[in-house]
């Protein structure tokens, strides 16, 4: 099946800063596609080049096998779009925005927008300047989804939204998925990646770095292990065990471990002494990159 | 609506649903641009129908207890250049209203009201970040700008015509004759003069990414062309470059009509304008 995006090594500089560098990437259709990185790593630089808000500089973009700066109109027309951050008249609400909206794409039926609209408990009358950023995003996302695009472009879709609606937004994406619709999701939430993406792009100072499945990524995590132990314990005798990637004492006496994917030898090695207290922390996603992409670029090169 | 995924494979670009025509997409534009500002445009028409009420009271107590026509004529040369109406009479109600407001205050209110519509159409929005969620529609870029034009249009008869309903009720009630149809003359004469700036407001919009900067130069052009016509009329020095002054034509319509070839040149000249507009919009990229 043919892509749903596909680039060739897509450039798009500003002067002489850079944006995104020779971005070579194929989404499939009906995946739904991690793209991940941190902050100014080229993210919000992609999905504006792919929408024709910005000119490549150099390379090419289809979505759906449509030219992006050729066939724009028409992309559109199968894209439901999210930016990070977006504006719109505050007076409006957000029943007028859809209504809006609905009329610009011909959507006749508006039963899934006040379904979505309930699921995510979006206030779709109060004028959208009143509202708070989390119920600001809920009627970004119901404008996204609501025409059903065979393509979701999604930037940081969870910003703002409390812990229950993010749960109902990734069911609504798990469900898009289902229906075999695409879904391009930007973020730099690990937690939300590993719950919905089948693949992850991994941009990084504008250069794509990986490609690769969720599974295959989160294979790779290590945890943060801190243990408080009441005999002393040598780090040499954790160094030995098995999935322990580094062991040392802080300050204070602890134990501090970086710990690949598999506890259970260092948990065991752990229970041969009192353990007093015991932390894990998850790496953030910038350490990951860090870890297993390579070190930031030294030129402080600024992106988008 | 349909479900657009209901065979994923042969409907995989299909968009889901009959994507409207490009006239109707317009119009949705349209509604919704002239929707969003009509408490605006209706606030523009009652403050300058109101100025248009005043004029319309005031002018018995002023054409008795003087004779305008003999003032006005022996005024200093220079400050008669800068009052275009001069030309015709102002001891009726048309040439009063000819020389207070529609020889002054609505041409250089009106297009002021259109000059901020077109800046804040395209720098505007760029500006506060609401056209990119805009742009991510199946819409045509030079359709937002078409559209705005025709919203220009459209609100711009709705203040005109609110104040030609102030300034023509208070007739009523003194004595003064102002005929209706005098009085769209000088209504409508005002259309195209206004749009010209209005277009040309868009042009720098589609250009420049600050909507001050879309307000102001057409603002100062506005001010030159009256300054240009002004001069003009006694120092030979600007003979020259009075032609080139939409004030120059825009004559005392309620007093001798619409200049029906002055009104369909500057139509076109705005429609060139939006043209130019649509064109460079299209090229250029949208930074927020």
């Amino acid at each position: 099946m043919e892509a749903v995006i596909k680039t060739e090594r897509l450039t798009k500089s500003y002067g002489s800063n850079r944006g995104i560098v020779e971005v070579d990437l194929e989404v499939r259709a009906g995946e739904v596609f991690g793209f991940l990185g941190p902050n100014g790593a080229g993210k919000t630089t992609m999905i504006r080049t792919l929408l024709d808000l910005l000119h490549p500089t150099g390379g090419r973009a289809y979505v759906f096998g449509m030219d992006s700066r050729a066939r724009s109109v028409d992309i559109r027309a199968r894209v439901g779009n999210l930016p990070g951050e977006y504006e719109v008249e505050p007076r409006m609400t957000g029943g007028e925005l859809i209504e809006f909206y609905a009329r610009l794409r011909g959507a006749k039926d508006l039963a899934y927008a006040h379904e979505l609209a309930e699921r995510l408990a979006a206030d779709l009358h109060r004028p959208i300047g009143q509202l708070s950023r989390g119920n600001r995003q809920k009627i970004g996302l119901v404008q996204a989804m609501f025409h059903r695009p065979p393509l979701l472009i999604l930037d940081e879709p969870t910003g703002g939204l409390d812990p229950l609606v993010q749960e109902e937004f990734l069911q609504i994406v798990s469900e898009t998925r289902a229906e075999g619709r695409t879904v391009f999701f930007c973020s730099h939430v690990l937690s939300e990646v590993e719950r919905v993406c089948d693949r992850v792009g991994i941009i990084r100072e504008g250069r794509l770095v990986a490609v690769e499945t969720t599974n295959s990524l989160f294979a790779k995590r290590y945890r943060h292990m801190r243990a408080r132990l009441a005999d002393e314990a040598a780090p040499d005798e954790f160094r030995e065990v098995p999935g322990v990637m580094a062991a040392s004492l802080d300050r204070e006496g602890d134990l501090v471990m970086t710990v690949g994917s598999d506890l259970d030898a260092v948990i065991k090695q752990l229970a041969r002494h009192t353990v007093v207290e015991l932390e894990l922390e998850r790496p953030s996603l910038e350490e990951i990159f860090l870890t297993y992409y390579g070190e930031p670029e030294a030129n402080g090169e600024e992106s988008r | 609506m349909s479900n657009p995924m209901s065979n994923p494979m042969s409907n995989q670009i299909d968009p889901g649903y009959q994507l409207p025509g490009i006239g109707s997409r317009i119009a949705a534009l349209v509604r919704q641009l002239f929707v969003s500002q009509l408490r605006t445009t209706l606030t523009w028409g009652a403050v300058l129908g109101a100025l248009g009420t005043l004029y319309v009271l005031l002018f018995p107590a002023m054409n008795e207890n003087m004779n305008m026509d003999e003032y006005l004529q022996n005024l200093p040369e220079e400050l008669k250049a800068f009052i275009p109406s001069i030309s015709g009479s102002i001891d009726t109600l048309p040439g009063w209203l000819d020389l207070e407001m529609f020889s002054l205050i609505a041409p250089f209110s009106l297009p002021f009201f259109v000059i901020i519509m077109g800046a804040r159409a395209i720098a505007g929005r760029e500006e506060n970040g609401r056209i990119d969620l805009l742009l991510s529609n199946p819409i045509p870029r030079w359709s937002l700008v078409l559209a705005t034009l025709v919203n220009m249009t459209l609100a711009l008869s709705v203040a005109l015509a609110v104040i030609g309903a102030f300034t023509w009720l208070p007739t009523l009630l003194i004595e003064g004759e102002l005929g209706v149809g005098q009085l769209l003359n000088g209504l409508v004469s005002l259309i195209p003069f206004s749009l010209f700036f209005g277009a040309l407001a868009l042009v720098l919009s589609s250009i420049v990414r600050r909507s001050s900067t879309a307000i102001a130069l057409p603002g100062v052009l506005l001010v030159a062309m009256y300054v240009a016509n002004g001069l003009g009329s006694y120092n030979e020095s600007f003979e020259l470059v009075q032609p080139l002054s939409l004030f120059h034509y825009l004559g005392t319509p309620l007093q001798d009509g619409v200049t029906w070839g002055f009104f369909g040149v500057t139509l076109l000249l705005a429609l060139g304008l939006t043209a130019l507009a649509a064109v460079l919009f299209e090229r250029r990229e949208i930074h927020t």
